[in-house]
C-alpha cells in the first residue's frame, strides 16, 4: 500500500520539477516570472534559491525568442523545461513550436534530437475573458511531432511530468490553472506514469465517459450522483493525447455501447471530434447510442461571471446531459 | 569535349521555354558562366549562361522558338571537333517532341462523382423503425427480426437488450432464416440440434448440416454461364426469335464433286476439301442470286455488294465463323487456302476481328461428325444459312438413255434456313436448285 | 561602394590560411553552379537560393571557428554549410532529394542539417533560426564550455521579432553568439532602404548595448578580421556582437527569379565588378601570395569535388515511401507507446 501525502497541485509540479533537476544537470526551467517568483502559479517555487540563476531562468516576455532559445538548448545537450503562461500565449510561439521544435528533427532525418518539455495552462473560470482562459490544445495536436499530455489529477500531473522531462522527443504538458490551488493526495517518493497509457478512475457498464483534464475528476463525481439514479458510469481520462491509448478506449465502448466526451476546449475542431473519429471505425457497430459530448461553446469567454460560468463544462452540467441520454 | 546548352528547367511548373534572343552568334568564343541566350518562361525573361568554355558551334533553335526543358538548344564545343553525331540525336529530341499545347483545364465535374444525393432523412418518415448498429449486429446473430422488437431507447430507438429481451421472451426455437433455408433444401427441423439461445436452430445450423451432406453427395457440376458461350447463346436466342425461319432441304448427288477433286487432289499437296468446293460453288451462285445476299438492318434491307461467306468452326466454347471475303472473287486453290488459314487460326484463338465480321452468308457442315440433315440457326443480321449434312454412299434412281436404273451414288443433303421476312420459297428454292445443279454438273459452272 | 582593399600583409595571415580562404569559396561558388546546372536538368525539386556574390562572408566568418563551435543558417545556407565543412556529396545528394543525402532526403536544401559538424541546420522561416542559435549559446555558457554559436541571416530578418527578442536576450546574459547580418539590400523583390527606417543595420546593437560593425562584406579578410574579434569577445564571456556585412546577390532570389525586375542594373553591375572570388584570386597573385599556377590548381580540386558530389548525388536511390513515416519521434526504451 503506497502512503499518500496531501500536496497542492502546484506542489505536486513543483516536486516533480525539483526532483528532475536534481537527477540530471542537464535540466533546467526558464518562463516568465519562473525565478525569484517561483512562478506564476507557484510551480517553482524555492528552485532559484536552490539551482540559480543559469538553471532558473526568468525570461523577458519574448514567447517565440524564448521558446526558440530553448529549441537551440535542446539541439545542444540541455534539456530545457518552458513555462508558457497560458496556451493562449502559445499563438505567440506557434512557428517556434509548430514550425521548428516539432519538426526539426524529421527534416533532419533522425539527426537532431529536441528532449524539451514545454508547460502550459488552459481553463476558464478566472474572469480572465477571452484571451487568458483559452484551452487550445486541441489545436496544437493538429501539427505531427509533438507529444500532447493532459493530467487530470495532481498525482498524475507528478507522473506525467517526470516521464515528460526524461523524454527525449518534444512534449506540450497541459495543466489546468484552476487546479493549482486544489489539495490531493499523491504518492509519496519519486515515481512516473508512462504516455500512452490511460487511466479508468471508475468502471461502470452503461456508458463510456472520456474526459480530459480536470473535467475527468468532476466525471467521477457527476457518475456517483448519477449511480443513484440506476445509471452505472465508467469514466476513463486519456492522459495523454498523443500518444492516445486506442486500446483501453475501445474496449470500454465496446462493453458499454455508449459514449460521451467532455473537454474544455471550444466545440468547434475539439480534441474529441479527432477522438471519435480515430476510434469510430474500431467502435460503429458496438454503439448503442451516437456519441456526444460536453465542451465550451463557440464563443469567446465572457468577463462577467453571470456570463462565464453558464459556459464552462463542470460536474452539474455532465450530470444533466448523461442522465438525459437515459431517461430522457 | 562537346557540351549541349539545355533549355533549362527554372521552376517546378515549367515545362517548356522559348528562345527570345541569342546574345552570341555560331563561332563565337564563349566563357564558362557566359550568358549565352535569353528565354522567356511563363512568368519572366532570363539569361542563360554557357556550362563550359569553347566556341559556340551551333545553334539548334531559333528565336521565337517554343522547347520543352531539358532539350538541347545549341553546341559549345573546340573549334574543330566533329559534333555531326550530336547534331543528329539533338535534331531527333527536338523533332521528335511536339510543342506541348497548354490544354485548358476542363474541370469536369461528373456529377455522380461530386454530388451525392441526399437520401430523404427517412427516419423523419413516420412508422420507420431505428435501430442502433450494436442492436443490428445483436439481431443478425440471433437470427431476429427487427420490426416485431419494440425499441426502448430513447426515441423509440432498438437498442441491444431489446433484441435479446425479445428473443428470451419469444422463445424462438428456429431462426427464420433458417426456416427458409430448411424449407428450400427439405431438411426436417425437427431432427437438427440449435446452437443459438435457448437451443434455437440457426442458420449456422443448417448450413454446417448442409456442408457435410454436400460432401457425401457430389451430385452436380455448377459453372457459370458467361463469356463467349454466353455471348453466341444470346445471339443465336435473339436471331431465332426475331427472324421467321424457314427451311428447305434437297439432296444432291456430289459423286461427280469427289471426282473432280480426286483429279485436283492427286498433284497436289494441298487438298482441296468438299467444304471449299462447297464455298466456292455458294459463291457462284449468290453471285447470280443477289436477292439472297442480304440484310435487315433496323426497317432497310442491305443487298451487300461483297459475297463474303462464313464457315463455321467448332471450338470447346462454342461457334465460331470465320469470314472468307469476296468469296466469289477468288479461285478454288485460292479459297482452299484461306479457309484452312483462317480455321487454322481459329482453332488457336488467334482471330482478329476483321477475319470474323462482315459476313453475308455462312455454311455450316456436320458432315463429318455424320449428321445427315439438319437445320441451323440464321447467324445474324445475314438472310440465310446452310446446313450441309454428310456425303452417303446411296442407291439412287438414274436415267440414262432414256432408261432408269438404280446406281450406287455419293448423296449429301443441305437444308436452307432463310429469314421469311427477306427471302420467301421460291427465292430459296431457286437458289437450292441453282445449288444442286452446279454440284452435280460442275462443269457448267465454267460456261 | 568604392573599394579600399587593404594589403593582404597587414592581416599578418599565412599562406596557407590565405589560400584555404580562397579554396572555401570557390568551391562554394563551384557548388551553386552545379546547383544551377542540376535544377536546369530537371533533377532537383523545390526552390534553390543561391549564395553566388556573397562567399566571402560564409569564407571569412567560418575560417574563425570549427566543427566543435555551432552555426545556424538560412534559407540560402550553402554557402554557411559548405564554409564549416560539410560533405559536399551528402548535401548534394539532399538537395536532389536522395537516400544518401543528410536528412535522407527529408529536409531539401533549406533544411540540411549537420549535427556532426555543429551545423543546426538551415531554416526555410526568415528569422526562426536566431532564437535557435541563441539558445545554443546560452548552452555553451550553461555547460561552461568555451564554444560559440555564429548565427546568420539576411537583412530582412532583421525585421523580424525573432531578431529583436534574441539579440535582447543574448546582450542581457551575455551569451556566446555573434550575429552576422548578410545584407544583400532585397527581401526577395523588398529593398530594405525602403521598408526600415534606419537601414544600417548594425546601428541597431547600440539600441541593445552591444558593439555593432558594419564591414564590406564582398572583402574576405576584413570579414575575417572584424568577426576574429567578435568570437574573441565571446569566448572570453564578454557576450555578443552585431556584424552587418554589406553585400549584393549576383542572381536573383532563387533559381527561376532573374533579380532584375526590381533592382537596377547599374547596382548589379557595380557589385559584380567587385566580386569577392576574383577581387581576392587578384589580390594574392598581385601581392605575390600565390601564383597563377596555385589558383588554378585549387580551382581545379574545388571543381573535382563538385563533380564528385554531383555524381555521387545522382547515383545515389531516392528513398521508398514507407520512410516518410520514419524519424518522427526518438524510439524510448522500456516505454510502452
Amino acid at each position: 500500500m503506497t502512503k499518500m501525502k496531501k500536496v497542492t497541485y502546484a506542489q505536486a509540479i513543483c516536486e516533480a520539477i525539483d526532483e528532475e533537476m536534481a537527477r540530471d544537470k542537464n535540466v533546467l526551467i526558464l518562463g516568465e516570472d519562473v525565478g525569484i517568483l517561483g512562478g506564476n502559479f507557484k510551480t517553482a517555487v524555492g528552485l532559484y534559491q536552490k539551482y540559480g540563476d543559469l538553471r532558473v531562468k526568468d525570461t523577458p516576455i519574448s514567447e517565440n525568442g524564448f521558446l526558440g532559445m530553448s529549441l537551440g538548448m535542446a539541439l545542444t545537450g540541455l534539456r530545457p523545461i518552458v513555462e508558457i503562461m497560458f496556451s493562449d500565449f502559445l499563438l505567440l510561439a506557434a512557428d517556434q513550436l509548430l514550425n521548428q521544435i516539432a519538426k526539426i528533427r524529421y527534416m533532419s532525418g533522425g539527426q537532431a534530437k529536441v528532449p524539451l518539455t514545454l508547460r502550459t495552462t488552459i481553463g476558464a473560470g478566472r474572469s480572465s475573458a477571452a484571451q487568458h482562459s483559452q484551452s487550445l490544445h486541441a489545436i496544437m495536436c493538429h501539427v505531427p511531432g509533438l507529444k500532447v499530455v493532459v493530467p487530470s489529477s495532481a498525482a498524475d500531473a507528478k507522473g506525467l511530468l517526470k516521464t515528460a522531462i526524461r523524454e527525449d522527443n518534444p512534449v506540450l504538458f497541459i495543466e489546468h490553472k484552476m487546479e493549482y490551488n486544489q489539495s490531493y493526495e499523491i504518492p509519496e517518493g519519486e515515481y512516473t506514469i508512462p504516455f500512452g497509457q490511460a487511466n479508468i478512475l471508475r468502471e461502470g457498464k452503461d456508458i463510456t465517459v472520456i474526459a480530459t483534464s480536470n473535467l475527468a475528476l468532476k466525471a467521477v463525481k457527476a457518475a456517483d450522483e448519477l449511480a443513484k439514479e440506476g445509471i452505472d458510469v465508467e469514466v476513463i481520462d486519456p492522459r495523454t493525447l498523443i500518444p492516445l491509448d486506442r486500446e483501453t478506449l475501445i474496449a470500454s465502448i465496446k462493453k458499454t455501447g455508449r459514449l460521451f466526451l467532455a473537454d474544455e476546449g471550444y466545440e468547434r475542431v475539439n480534441i474529441t471530434s479527432e477522438i471519435v473519429m480515430d476510434l469510430m471505425p474500431d467502435i460503429f457497430y458496438d454503439l448503442d447510442y451516437p456519441p456526444e459530448r460536453l465542451c465550451l461553446p463557440n464563443v469567446p469567454l465572457p468577463f462577467s461571471p453571470a456570463l462565464e460560468f453558464p459556459l464552462i463544462p463542470d460536474q452539474e452540467k455532465l450530470y444533466k446531459r448523461i442522465k438525459k441520454i437515459f431517461k430522457g | 569535349m562537346a557540351k549541349y546548352i539545355i533549355m533549362p528547367k527554372l521552376g517546378f511548373n515549367m515545362d517548356q521555354g522559348t528562345v527570345v534572343q541569342w546574345l552570341k552568334k555560331e563561332g563565337d568564343t564563349i566563357e564558362e558562366r557566359e550568358e549565352v541566350l535569353e528565354i522567356e518562361t511563363d512568368k519572366t525573361v532570363m539569361p542563360v549562361e554557357a556550362p563550359c568554355s569553347g566556341i559556340l558551334r551551333k545553334i539548334l533553335v531559333a528565336e521565337g522558338e517554343v522547347v520543352p526543358v531539358t532539350l538541347p538548344i545549341a553546341i559549345i564545343g573546340d573549334k574543330n571537333e566533329d559534333i555531326s553525331q550530336m547534331m543528329e540525336e539533338a535534331y531527333q529530341k527536338l523533332g521528335k517532341t511536339k510543342v506541348v499545347e497548354k490544354k485548358e483545364s476542363k474541370v469536369e465535374i461528373e456529377a455522380s462523382s461530386v454530388i451525392e444525393k441526399k437520401q430523404e432523412i427517412e427516419s423523419k418518415k413516420e412508422g420507420f423503425k431505428k435501430i442502433s448498429p450494436r442492436a443490428q449486429r445483436k439481431a443478425k446473430e440471433l437470427g431476429v427480426e427487427v420490426e416485431s422488437v419494440e425499441g426502448s431507447g430513447l426515441g423509440g430507438v432498438v437498442i441491444e437488450k431489446d433484441i435479446i429481451s425479445y428473443c428470451q421472451n419469444h422463445q424462438i426455437k428456429v431462426s427464420p432464416v433458417a426456416q427458409k433455408i430448411a424449407k428450400k433444401v427439405g431438411l426436417d427441423i425437427g431432427a437438427i440440434k440449435g446452437t443459438g439461445i435457448n437451443g434455437k436452430v440457426t442458420k449456422r445450423d443448417i448450413q454446417e448440416i448442409l456442408a457435410k451432406s454436400e460432401e457425401v453427395n457430389k451430385t452436380e457440376k455448377r459453372i457459370s454461364y458467361t463469356g463467349m458461350r454466353k455471348i453466341i447463346g444470346d445471339r443465336l436466342s435473339q436471331s431465332k426469335f426475331t427472324a421467321p425461319h424457314i427451311y428447305f432441304t434437297v439432296s444432291v448427288d456430289m459423286s461427280k464433286v469427289i471426282d473432280l477433286l480426286k483429279r485436283f487432289n492427286q498433284n497436289d499437296e494441298k487438298r482441296i476439301s468438299i467444304n471449299d468446293f462447297l464455298v466456292f460453288t455458294v459463291a457462284r451462285v449468290l453471285s447470280e442470286q443477289p436477292n439472297i445476299n442480304c440484310s435487315l438492318v433496323s426497317e432497310e434491307i442491305i443487298y451487300h455488294r461483297d459475297i463474303n461467306i462464313g464457315v463455321a468452326v467448332a471450338l470447346e466454347e462454342g461457334l465460331i465463323v470465320p469470314v472468307i471475303k469476296n468469296a466469289n472473287k477468288k479461285s478454288l486453290s485460292i479459297l482452299s487456302k484461306e479457309i484452312k488459314k483462317l480455321i487454322e487460326l481459329a482453332r488457336e484463338r488467334k482471330l482478329m476481328p476483321e477475319d470474323y465480321q462482315g459476313g453475308t452468308f455462312t455454311i455450316s457442315n456436320l458432315g463429318m461428325y455424320g449428321i445427315e440433315n439438319f437445320t441451323a440457326i440464321i447467324n445474324p443480321p445475314e438472310a440465310a444459312i446452310l446446313a450441309v449434312g454428310v456425303i452417303k454412299k446411296m442407291p439412287a434412281v438414274i436415267e440414262e438413255k432414256g432408261a432408269e436404273k438404280i446406281e450406287i451414288r455419293s448423296l449429301m443433303k443441305v437444308t436452307l434456313s432463310v429469314d421469311h421476312r427477306l427471302i420467301d420459297g421460291a427465292m430459296a428454292a431457286n437458289f437450292l436448285k441453282r445449288l444442286k445443279y452446279y454440284l452435280e454438273f460442275t462443269e457448267k459452272m465454267i460456261l | 561602394m568604392e573599394s579600399n582593399f587593404k594589403p593582404i600583409k597587414s592581416y599578418k595571415l599565412n599562406k596557407e590560411k590565405l589560400l584555404k580562404m580562397y579554396f572555401t569559396m570557390t568551391k562554394i561558388r563551384d557548388f551553386e553552379n552545379a546547383i544551377t546546372d542540376v535544377y536546369s536538368r530537371g533533377l532537383m525539386n523545390g526552390l534553390a537560393h543561391l549564395y553566388i556574390g556573397e562567399e566571402a562572408i560564409a569564407a571569412g566568418v567560418c575560417a574563425n571557428i570549427t566543427s566543435r563551435d555551432y552555426a545556424v543558417s538560412t534559407h540560402r545556407g550553402h554557402g554557411h554549410l559548405i564554409a564549416q565543412g560539410a560533405d559536399l556529396k551528402k548535401m548534394m545528394a539532399e538537395v536532389l532529394g536522395k537516400k544518401d543525402g543528410y536528412c535522407k532526403g527529408k529536409g531539401g536544401s533549406m533544411h540540411i542539417m549537420d549535427a556532426s559538424k555543429g551545423i543546426l541546420g538551415a531554416n526555410g522561416i526568415v528569422g526562426a533560426g536566431i532564437p535557435i542559435a541563441t539558445g545554443a549559446a546560452y548552452s555553451a555558457k550553461y555547460r561552461g564550455t568555451d564554444q560559440v554559436v555564429v548565427s546568420f541571416f539576411g537583412d530582412a530578418a532583421s525585421n523580424q521579432g525573432t531578431f529583436h527578442e534574441s539579440i535582447n536576450m543574448a546582450a542581457a546574459w551575455k551569451l556566446p553568439v555573434v550575429y552576422i547580418c548578410e545584407n544583400n539590400l532585397f527581401g526577395i523583390s523588398v529593398d530594405l532602404r525602403k521598408v526600415t527606417g534606419n537601414p544600417n543595420i548594425a546601428d541597431r546593437a547600440f539600441g541593445y548595448g552591444i558593439p555593432g560593425v558594419a564591414v564590406d562584406g564582398n572583402d574576405i579578410l576584413e570579414v575575417y578580421r572584424v568577426t576574429q574579434e567578435a568570437f574573441a569577445r565571446a569566448r572570453k564571456g564578454e557576450g555578443p556582437t552585431l556584424i552587418e556585412c554589406k553585400t549584393y546577390r549576383q542572381k536573383g532570389h532563387h533559381i527561376g527569379d532573374p533579380g532584375t525586375a526590381y533592382r537596377l542594373k547599374e547596382e548589379l553591375e557595380s557589385w559584380k565588378k567587385r566580386d569577392p572570388i576574383k577581387t581576392f584570386k587578384a589580390r594574392l597573385i598581385e601581392e605575390k601570395f600565390a601564383s597563377e599556377e596555385e589558383i588554378k590548381n585549387l580551382e581545379e580540386e574545388a571543381r573535382q569535388l563538385v563533380k564528385v558530389a554531383v555524381q555521387f548525388a545522382e547515383d545515389s536511390p531516392f528513398p521508398e515511401p514507407e520512410e516518410a513515416f520514419e524519424d518522427l519521434f526518438c524510439e524510448m526504451k522500456g516505454v510502452k507507446e
